[in-house]
């Protein structure tokens, strides 16, 4: 649409050209035919031939020619035009076309900056989470340790309390129900007047009292 | 008159009944005495029959038992010692046999006092040994003591064990 009425346009400045080339031609000549005359007169004369001669300037092989220049000027500057149009439009493409791979290309390493930020933010993250956890962890561990280790101190020193403080008993127990009435007062004697003999000051001077 | 009594003789109870059968003797001897009032010639007195305690004190003692006067000595002897004499009071754990009990009097008489009288008593808990109680006194000689000051010495053979296992 655009091209026909670039030719459009085309056609009616060369013929408006060839309009303006005729008239001052006929001018040039008729001054070199007629003596000068007033300015008035002149144009007069000129209107009233120009007005005669409209029919014979543009008649019907005139009128074909100017068809066919204006045909040709048309084809060629829709040609021309068409190759600026192609040239602008290759260019306005690869311009795009470049705009858009740099844009495209920016984008994308901005966005790949921001998500390896974004990764080494969680990477980041995630490991001082895990030494926090892990940290946490060892130190549970060792308070866990400790307080096993004390729990198994205390209960051992329990027992062991407890162990000594009825051992006396659970030996008697033993040796009571081991011994039983074997261990008759023929058999203890020796011991007795061992004991007694070495008690003796003191259980004679008690009964002398 | 120092008055010698025999193992046989152990505690307060059986010098009681030792006074008991002299005075019996006593007796027998004065109902004899009697029947042979108003006969003349020589009077053979009957000795009566005596437990071996009593036996074994009065030739212990060297008393001649027809011999009033000696008797009466003896008895009053006997008595001084009953009320008077120290008491060693023994607590074993199992029922002395009378043996073991007369070699310990026999000892006791010897070493510590020669009228020491002994009172026997039973007690099981003490497992073994004796618990002895004086006048004043108690000495704890039984195996339960024993064991228990000597715990420590188990504690510690516990533990040397444990270090070695």
């Amino acid at each position: 649409m655009n091209i026909l009425l670039v030719a459009i346009l085309v056609v009616a400045v060369a013929m408006f050209a060839m309009l303006v080339w005729l008239v001052v031609e006929l001018r040039q000549t008729r001054k070199a035919d007629h003596p000068k005359k007033s300015i008035d007169e002149l144009d007069k004369a000129y209107t009233e031939v120009a007005e005669e001669d409209v029919l014979h300037l543009f008649n019907k092989e005139f009128r074909e020619e100017l068809r066919n220049r204006g045909r040709l000027r048309f084809e060629s500057v829709i040609n021309e035009n068409a190759m600026f149009l192609k040239h602008d439009l290759d260019l306005t493409v690869a311009q795009l076309n470049d705009h858009i791979k740099t844009d495209i290309s920016k984008h994308l390493q901005d966005e790949f900056a921001d998500y390896a930020k974004a990764m080494n933010d969680a990477q980041s993250l995630a490991l001082e989470s895990l030494r926090k956890t892990a940290t946490e962890v060892d130190e549970q561990r060792v308070a866990l340790s400790a307080a096993l280790k004390q729990e198994v101190q205390e209960r051992e020193a329990a027992t062991l309390q407890l162990f000594e403080d009825n051992m006396a008993q659970i030996v008697e127990h033993y040796v009571q129900g081991a011994l039983g009435d074997q261990f008759d007062l023929r058999t203890q004697l020796p011991y007795i007047i061992e004991q007694m003999e070495a008690n003796k000051e003191a259980i004679i001077k008690d009964m002398r009292l | 008159m120092e008055l010698k009594l025999p193992p046989a003789l152990i505690g307060r109870a059986h010098l009681a009944q030792l006074i008991r059968e002299l005075e019996a003797v006593e007796n027998d001897l004065e109902n004899q005495k009697a029947k042979h009032i108003g006969q003349t010639g020589e009077v053979k007195f009957h000795v009566p029959t005596m437990s071996r305690a009593l036996a074994d004190c009065i030739e212990l003692n060297g008393v001649e038992v027809l011999d009033g006067q000696q008797r009466m000595h003896f008895k009053k002897s006997l008595n001084f010692i009953k009320d008077r004499a120290p008491v060693m009071s023994f607590t074993f754990a199992t029922d002395p046999d009378g043996e073991s009990l007369q070699r310990l009097v026999d000892w006791v008489r010897k070493e510590i006092h020669p009228g020491a009288l002994i009172s026997v008593g039973l007690q099981p808990a003490l497992i073994g040994g004796v618990y002895l109680r004086t006048p004043n006194h108690v000495h704890d000689f039984s195996l339960r003591t024993l064991l228990h000051d000597k715990r420590s010495l188990i504690v510690d053979e516990l533990e040397a064990m444990h270090h070695e296992g």
